[in-house]
Protein backbone atom coordinates (compact mmCIF):
# COMPACT_ATOMS: atom_id res chain seq x y z
CA UNK A 1 0.00 0.00 0.00
CA UNK A 2 1.57 3.13 -0.95
CA UNK A 3 1.64 6.45 0.71
CA UNK A 4 -0.24 8.45 -2.23
CA UNK A 5 -3.53 6.24 -3.08
CA UNK A 6 -3.70 5.70 0.84
CA UNK A 7 -4.09 8.99 1.59
CA UNK A 8 -5.55 11.16 -1.34
CA UNK A 9 -9.42 11.03 0.18
CA UNK A 10 -9.90 14.75 1.27
CA UNK A 11 -11.99 13.56 4.04
CA UNK A 12 -9.73 11.00 5.54
CA UNK A 13 -6.79 13.60 5.28
CA UNK A 14 -9.49 16.58 6.91
CA UNK A 15 -10.68 13.56 9.71
CA UNK A 16 -6.99 12.43 10.02
CA UNK A 17 -6.07 16.39 10.60
CA UNK A 18 -8.86 17.16 13.07
CA UNK A 19 -10.46 13.94 14.87
CA UNK A 20 -7.31 11.56 15.03
CA UNK A 21 -4.01 11.72 16.52
CA UNK A 22 -2.01 9.99 13.63
CA UNK A 23 0.90 8.12 14.06
CA UNK A 24 3.15 5.86 11.75
CA UNK A 25 5.56 3.47 13.10
CA UNK A 26 7.74 0.59 11.70
CA UNK A 27 5.81 -1.91 13.49
CA UNK A 28 8.34 -4.60 12.93
CA UNK A 29 10.94 -2.35 14.80
CA UNK A 30 8.62 -1.18 18.00
CA UNK A 31 7.32 -4.58 18.36
CA UNK A 32 10.50 -5.91 19.30
CA UNK A 33 11.53 -2.42 21.57
CA UNK A 34 11.56 -3.57 25.00
CA UNK A 35 10.40 -0.25 25.83
CA UNK A 36 6.93 1.58 26.95
CA UNK A 37 6.79 2.30 23.09
CA UNK A 38 7.10 -1.69 22.31
CA UNK A 39 4.54 -2.41 25.55
CA UNK A 40 1.82 0.23 24.28
CA UNK A 41 2.21 -1.47 20.68
CA UNK A 42 1.45 -4.80 21.45
CA UNK A 43 -1.46 -3.59 23.80
CA UNK A 44 -3.61 -3.06 20.58
CA UNK A 45 -1.58 -3.91 17.57
CA UNK A 46 0.91 -6.76 16.14
CA UNK A 47 1.36 -6.52 12.82
CA UNK A 48 1.15 -4.59 9.50
CA UNK A 49 -1.94 -2.64 9.55
CA UNK A 50 -4.21 0.11 10.23
CA UNK A 51 -5.11 0.51 13.84
CA UNK A 52 -7.50 2.87 16.16
CA UNK A 53 -6.81 2.85 19.61
CA UNK A 54 -7.53 4.99 22.83
CA UNK A 55 -4.79 6.64 24.57
CA UNK A 56 -4.81 3.61 27.41
CA UNK A 57 -4.91 0.87 24.81
CA UNK A 58 -8.45 -0.41 23.90
CA UNK A 59 -8.80 -1.23 20.77
CA UNK A 60 -11.29 0.13 18.63
CA UNK A 61 -10.49 -0.70 15.04
CA UNK A 62 -7.67 -2.87 12.59
CA UNK A 63 -7.45 -3.51 8.94
CA UNK A 64 -4.87 -4.60 7.20
CA UNK A 65 -5.82 -4.00 4.41
CA UNK A 66 -8.69 -0.67 3.47
CA UNK A 67 -9.42 -0.06 -0.04
CA UNK A 68 -8.60 3.83 0.12
CA UNK A 69 -12.48 4.64 -0.96
CA UNK A 70 -13.96 3.11 2.49
CA UNK A 71 -11.01 4.09 4.56
CA UNK A 72 -13.47 7.29 5.75
CA UNK A 73 -16.08 4.93 6.88
CA UNK A 74 -14.29 2.45 9.02
CA UNK A 75 -12.71 5.50 10.33
CA UNK A 76 -15.85 6.99 11.33
CA UNK A 77 -17.52 3.79 12.86
CA UNK A 78 -14.14 3.49 14.73
CA UNK A 79 -14.93 7.27 15.55
CA UNK A 80 -18.19 6.73 17.23
CA UNK A 81 -16.77 3.76 19.19
CA UNK A 82 -14.41 5.47 20.93
CA UNK A 83 -16.97 8.19 21.37
CA UNK A 84 -18.46 5.60 23.70
CA UNK A 85 -15.84 4.67 26.05
CA UNK A 86 -15.31 6.54 29.21
CA UNK A 87 -12.91 9.59 29.79
CA UNK A 88 -10.67 6.79 31.83
CA UNK A 89 -9.72 5.33 28.75
CA UNK A 90 -10.07 8.47 26.51
CA UNK A 91 -8.23 10.70 28.90
CA UNK A 92 -5.93 8.75 30.67
CA UNK A 93 -3.15 9.39 32.84
CA UNK A 94 -0.13 9.12 30.74
CA UNK A 95 3.01 8.33 32.67
CA UNK A 96 5.74 11.56 31.68
CA UNK A 97 8.70 9.92 32.10
CA UNK A 98 7.89 7.31 29.39
CA UNK A 99 9.16 9.14 26.52
CA UNK A 100 13.30 9.18 27.95
CA UNK A 101 12.95 5.34 28.24
CA UNK A 102 12.49 5.11 24.61
CA UNK A 103 15.02 3.07 22.94
CA UNK A 104 14.02 4.78 19.26
CA UNK A 105 17.37 5.20 17.64
CA UNK A 106 18.26 9.33 17.70
CA UNK A 107 20.28 11.01 15.05
CA UNK A 108 23.99 11.57 16.42
CA UNK A 109 24.58 15.07 18.49
CA UNK A 110 26.36 17.74 16.43
CA UNK A 111 25.35 15.28 13.24
CA UNK A 112 24.61 16.04 10.24
CA UNK A 113 21.02 14.71 8.75
CA UNK A 114 20.08 14.70 5.03
CA UNK A 115 16.70 13.66 3.66
CA UNK A 116 17.05 11.30 0.54
CA UNK A 117 14.81 11.20 -2.36
CA UNK A 118 15.19 8.42 -5.24
CA UNK A 119 13.21 7.83 -8.22
CA UNK A 120 13.19 5.53 -10.86
CA UNK A 121 13.20 8.17 -13.93
CA UNK A 122 13.30 5.72 -16.96
CA UNK A 123 12.29 1.80 -17.11
CA UNK A 124 9.89 1.86 -14.29
CA UNK A 125 8.93 -1.76 -15.10
CA UNK A 126 11.94 -2.78 -12.96
CA UNK A 127 10.43 -1.67 -9.64
CA UNK A 128 9.40 -4.39 -7.34
CA UNK A 129 6.74 -6.51 -8.95
CA UNK A 130 5.53 -6.92 -5.15
CA UNK A 131 4.56 -3.24 -4.81
CA UNK A 132 4.04 -2.23 -8.79
CA UNK A 133 1.60 0.62 -8.16
CA UNK A 134 4.90 2.57 -6.39
CA UNK A 135 6.59 2.25 -9.31
CA UNK A 136 6.72 5.92 -10.66
CA UNK A 137 6.69 7.41 -7.34
CA UNK A 138 9.63 8.48 -5.19
CA UNK A 139 11.24 7.13 -2.40
CA UNK A 140 12.56 8.65 1.29
CA UNK A 141 14.87 7.61 3.41
CA UNK A 142 17.37 9.73 6.03
CA UNK A 143 21.38 9.64 6.23
CA UNK A 144 22.72 9.99 9.70
CA UNK A 145 26.31 11.45 9.88
CA UNK A 146 28.19 12.12 12.49
CA UNK A 147 29.76 15.34 13.17
CA UNK A 148 33.23 13.64 12.66
CA UNK A 149 31.83 12.17 9.12
CA UNK A 150 30.39 15.06 7.80
CA UNK A 151 33.48 17.54 8.48
CA UNK A 152 35.32 14.60 5.96
CA UNK A 153 33.15 17.07 3.51
CA UNK A 154 35.02 19.58 3.78
CA UNK A 155 38.58 20.63 2.95
CA UNK A 156 41.57 20.09 5.51
CA UNK A 157 43.19 23.47 6.27
CA UNK A 158 44.20 25.69 2.70
CA UNK A 159 43.35 22.93 0.25
CA UNK A 160 41.70 23.72 -2.38
CA UNK A 161 40.73 20.00 -4.21
CA UNK A 162 40.47 17.26 -1.47
CA UNK A 163 39.23 13.46 -1.86
CA UNK A 164 36.30 12.82 0.67
CA UNK A 165 36.97 10.30 3.19
CA UNK A 166 36.56 6.66 1.53
CA UNK A 167 34.38 5.14 4.67
CA UNK A 168 31.81 8.01 4.19
CA UNK A 169 31.15 7.34 0.23
CA UNK A 170 31.13 3.84 0.97
CA UNK A 171 28.16 4.55 3.28
CA UNK A 172 26.56 6.62 1.21
CA UNK A 173 27.07 4.20 -2.21
CA UNK A 174 26.21 0.77 -0.07
CA UNK A 175 23.07 2.00 2.15
CA UNK A 176 21.96 5.33 0.08
CA UNK A 177 21.71 4.31 -3.37
CA UNK A 178 19.50 1.24 -2.81
CA UNK A 179 16.72 0.62 -5.49
CA UNK A 180 13.94 0.92 -2.54
CA UNK A 181 11.17 1.78 -5.18
CA UNK A 182 8.14 -0.32 -3.72
CA UNK A 183 9.83 -2.29 -1.58
CA UNK A 184 12.24 -1.91 1.34
CA UNK A 185 15.70 -4.20 0.05
CA UNK A 186 19.02 -4.77 2.38
CA UNK A 187 21.68 -3.04 1.78
CA UNK A 188 23.95 -3.43 -1.55
CA UNK A 189 26.29 -6.53 -0.50
CA UNK A 190 30.04 -5.41 0.40
CA UNK A 191 31.35 -6.73 -2.92
CA UNK A 192 28.62 -5.20 -5.17
CA UNK A 193 30.18 -1.53 -4.37
CA UNK A 194 32.77 -1.87 -6.92
CA UNK A 195 34.08 1.71 -7.05
CA UNK A 196 33.00 4.66 -5.35
CA UNK A 197 34.92 8.37 -4.71
CA UNK A 198 34.01 12.08 -4.05
CA UNK A 199 36.22 15.08 -4.71
CA UNK A 200 35.57 18.51 -3.51
CA UNK A 201 36.52 21.76 -4.63
CA UNK A 202 36.21 24.64 -2.70
CA UNK A 203 34.82 27.55 -4.94
CA UNK A 204 34.58 30.23 -2.86
CA UNK A 205 36.05 30.94 1.06
CA UNK A 206 35.12 34.30 2.51
CA UNK A 207 33.34 36.33 5.09
CA UNK A 208 33.28 32.84 7.60
CA UNK A 209 31.54 30.56 4.70
CA UNK A 210 32.93 27.85 2.70
CA UNK A 211 31.40 26.84 -0.86
CA UNK A 212 32.44 23.41 -1.81
CA UNK A 213 31.10 22.24 -5.59
CA UNK A 214 31.62 17.89 -5.38
CA UNK A 215 31.50 15.97 -8.20
CA UNK A 216 32.38 12.10 -8.10
CA UNK A 217 31.43 8.63 -9.24
CA UNK A 218 29.83 5.06 -7.72
CA UNK A 219 29.61 1.75 -9.21
CA UNK A 220 27.66 -0.67 -8.09
CA UNK A 221 27.81 -4.08 -9.72
CA UNK A 222 27.06 -8.00 -8.71
CA UNK A 223 24.68 -9.43 -6.54
CA UNK A 224 21.63 -7.48 -5.07
CA UNK A 225 21.44 -9.47 -1.82
CA UNK A 226 23.97 -12.21 -0.04
CA UNK A 227 22.50 -15.70 -1.16
CA UNK A 228 20.95 -17.81 0.17
CA UNK A 229 17.20 -16.33 1.00
CA UNK A 230 17.15 -14.69 -2.89
CA UNK A 231 13.32 -12.75 -3.60
CA UNK A 232 12.17 -12.18 -6.75
CA UNK A 233 13.19 -9.05 -6.84
CA UNK A 234 16.75 -10.37 -6.13
CA UNK A 235 19.44 -10.80 -8.42
CA UNK A 236 22.40 -9.29 -10.47
CA UNK A 237 22.50 -5.27 -10.61
CA UNK A 238 24.32 -2.44 -11.96
CA UNK A 239 23.67 0.90 -11.46
CA UNK A 240 26.18 3.00 -12.61
CA UNK A 241 25.79 6.71 -11.09
CA UNK A 242 27.29 9.99 -11.62
CA UNK A 243 27.40 12.68 -8.82
CA UNK A 244 27.42 16.34 -8.59
CA UNK A 245 26.57 18.80 -5.41
CA UNK A 246 27.10 21.48 -3.78
CA UNK A 247 27.39 22.38 0.39
CA UNK A 248 27.81 26.03 1.90
CA UNK A 249 29.98 25.96 5.51
CA UNK A 250 29.36 28.43 7.76
CA UNK A 251 32.55 28.37 10.45
CA UNK A 252 31.44 30.49 12.66
CA UNK A 253 28.25 28.00 13.46
CA UNK A 254 30.29 25.06 12.47
CA UNK A 255 27.35 23.61 10.41
CA UNK A 256 26.70 23.26 7.13
CA UNK A 257 23.68 25.68 5.68
CA UNK A 258 23.23 24.33 2.26
CA UNK A 259 23.68 20.91 0.94
CA UNK A 260 22.51 19.48 -2.53
CA UNK A 261 23.92 16.37 -3.93
CA UNK A 262 22.89 14.70 -7.02
CA UNK A 263 22.98 11.40 -8.38
CA UNK A 264 22.11 9.92 -11.71
CA UNK A 265 22.84 7.11 -14.05
CA UNK A 266 22.02 4.30 -15.67
CA UNK A 267 20.00 1.37 -13.92
CA UNK A 268 20.49 -2.71 -15.14
CA UNK A 269 18.22 -5.10 -13.08
CA UNK A 270 17.53 -8.36 -13.99
CA UNK A 271 19.33 -7.21 -16.96
CA UNK A 272 16.08 -4.57 -17.97
CA UNK A 273 17.50 -1.24 -18.31
CA UNK A 274 15.90 1.38 -16.36
CA UNK A 275 17.24 5.09 -14.98
CA UNK A 276 17.99 6.15 -11.44
CA UNK A 277 17.94 9.39 -10.17
CA UNK A 278 18.53 10.54 -6.18
CA UNK A 279 18.69 13.81 -4.44
CA UNK A 280 20.19 14.17 -0.65
CA UNK A 281 19.87 17.52 0.89
CA UNK A 282 19.62 19.14 4.42
CA UNK A 283 16.65 17.11 6.34
CA UNK A 284 13.98 19.57 8.19
CA UNK A 285 11.04 19.67 10.33
CA UNK A 286 8.87 16.74 8.51
CA UNK A 287 8.04 13.89 10.63
CA UNK A 288 9.39 11.75 8.21
CA UNK A 289 12.68 13.95 8.32
CA UNK A 290 13.21 12.20 12.10
CA UNK A 291 12.82 8.45 11.20
CA UNK A 292 16.08 6.50 11.55
CA UNK A 293 18.14 5.32 8.47
CA UNK A 294 16.16 2.50 6.64
CA UNK A 295 19.33 0.48 6.81
CA UNK A 296 20.06 1.44 10.83
CA UNK A 297 16.74 0.69 11.73
CA UNK A 298 15.82 -2.52 10.23
CA UNK A 299 19.36 -3.97 8.95
CA UNK A 300 21.60 -3.11 11.89
CA UNK A 301 23.95 -2.43 9.37
CA UNK A 302 24.58 0.93 9.28
CA UNK A 303 28.57 0.81 9.41
CA UNK A 304 30.23 1.07 12.95
CA UNK A 305 27.71 2.83 14.32
CA UNK A 306 25.76 0.65 17.19
CA UNK A 307 26.42 3.60 19.43
CA UNK A 308 23.49 5.74 17.29
CA UNK A 309 20.91 3.33 19.63
CA UNK A 310 20.66 4.76 22.83
CA UNK A 311 21.48 1.86 23.80
CA UNK A 312 18.81 1.56 26.91
CA UNK B 1 -6.73 49.70 18.13
CA UNK B 2 -3.52 51.60 18.58
CA UNK B 3 -1.98 48.49 19.94
CA UNK B 4 -3.07 46.42 16.89
CA UNK B 5 -1.77 48.87 15.02
CA UNK B 6 1.53 48.88 16.67
CA UNK B 7 2.08 45.37 16.68
CA UNK B 8 1.07 45.39 12.85
CA UNK B 9 3.84 47.73 12.03
CA UNK B 10 6.28 45.91 14.11
CA UNK B 11 5.62 43.06 11.94
CA UNK B 12 6.14 45.07 9.09
CA UNK B 13 9.57 46.44 10.46
CA UNK B 14 10.51 43.08 11.20
CA UNK B 15 9.68 41.11 8.06
CA UNK B 16 11.13 44.19 5.97
CA UNK B 17 14.73 43.58 8.20
CA UNK B 18 14.37 40.01 7.12
CA UNK B 19 13.81 40.66 3.75
CA UNK B 20 16.87 42.86 3.40
CA UNK B 21 19.41 41.20 5.10
CA UNK B 22 22.59 40.59 3.08
CA UNK B 23 22.41 36.55 2.32
CA UNK B 24 24.34 34.90 -0.20
CA UNK B 25 22.14 33.10 -2.88
CA UNK B 26 22.18 29.87 -2.84
CA UNK B 27 24.70 27.19 -4.51
CA UNK B 28 23.41 26.10 -7.58
CA UNK B 29 24.03 22.44 -9.29
CA UNK B 30 25.29 22.04 -12.45
CA UNK B 31 22.17 22.34 -15.29
CA UNK B 32 22.00 18.76 -15.98
CA UNK B 33 21.91 17.39 -12.69
CA UNK B 34 19.29 20.22 -12.02
CA UNK B 35 17.28 18.64 -14.30
CA UNK B 36 17.86 15.25 -12.30
CA UNK B 37 16.84 16.88 -9.01
CA UNK B 38 13.53 18.38 -10.58
CA UNK B 39 12.61 14.72 -12.14
CA UNK B 40 13.46 13.15 -8.65
CA UNK B 41 11.49 15.86 -6.62
CA UNK B 42 7.91 14.53 -5.22
CA UNK B 43 4.56 16.48 -6.88
CA UNK B 44 2.69 17.89 -4.86
CA UNK B 45 -0.39 15.40 -5.80
CA UNK B 46 2.20 12.73 -4.27
CA UNK B 47 2.98 14.78 -0.79
CA UNK B 48 -0.82 15.12 0.44
CA UNK B 49 0.28 12.64 3.04
CA UNK B 50 2.58 15.11 3.97
CA UNK B 51 -0.38 17.38 5.01
CA UNK B 52 -1.46 14.74 7.99
CA UNK B 53 0.59 15.50 11.21
CA UNK B 54 2.03 12.46 11.79
CA UNK B 55 3.90 11.09 15.01
CA UNK B 56 6.81 9.13 14.42
CA UNK B 57 6.81 8.16 18.17
CA UNK B 58 3.70 5.99 19.44
CA UNK B 59 4.42 7.69 22.76
CA UNK B 60 4.41 10.98 21.56
CA UNK B 61 0.96 10.18 20.02
CA UNK B 62 -0.36 8.44 23.14
CA UNK B 63 0.51 11.53 24.88
CA UNK B 64 -1.59 13.93 22.44
CA UNK B 65 -4.21 11.88 22.29
CA UNK B 66 -4.34 11.36 26.11
CA UNK B 67 -4.74 15.39 26.71
CA UNK B 68 -6.92 16.15 23.65
CA UNK B 69 -9.17 13.29 23.73
CA UNK B 70 -9.07 11.85 20.31
CA UNK B 71 -8.05 8.36 19.48
CA UNK B 72 -4.99 7.42 18.11
CA UNK B 73 -4.99 6.04 14.04
CA UNK B 74 -1.63 3.73 13.73
CA UNK B 75 -0.41 2.83 10.34
CA UNK B 76 1.88 0.44 11.11
CA UNK B 77 3.81 -1.34 8.65
CA UNK B 78 7.30 -4.11 8.65
CA UNK B 79 9.21 -0.85 7.53
CA UNK B 80 8.40 2.92 8.18
CA UNK B 81 5.47 3.44 6.02
CA UNK B 82 6.48 7.12 5.47
CA UNK B 83 9.94 5.53 4.45
CA UNK B 84 10.47 3.80 1.24
CA UNK B 85 8.94 3.16 -1.94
Amino acid sequence: MDRVSAFNNPEVIRMLQNDFIPAAVDGGMTRRRKDPEGEFYLKFAFTQARYVAAADGTSLAKKTWVPSPHLNRWMKDALARFKKLPDASKRPVVDAGELAKSTRPMAPPGGLVLTEISRLIKGQEVASAANAQCARLPAYDRVWLTHAEWRELLPKGNTKSFEVDKHLVRKLARFHTVDIIGTQRAPWPESSVRDCHLAGEVIRSEGGTVDVRLTGSILIEGSSKPAPNLGPDDGEVKLDLRLAGVLRYDKVRDEITQFDLVAHGPYLKGGRPAKFGFHFRLSGAEAADNIPPWAMDRHHLYGDYPTYYTGK
Amino acid sequence: MNALLHAGLLITLVSGAIAQSPSQPPLALPSEFVAVRDLVAPRPDEELWKTIPWKTSLLEARALAARQGKPIFLWSMDGHPLCAG
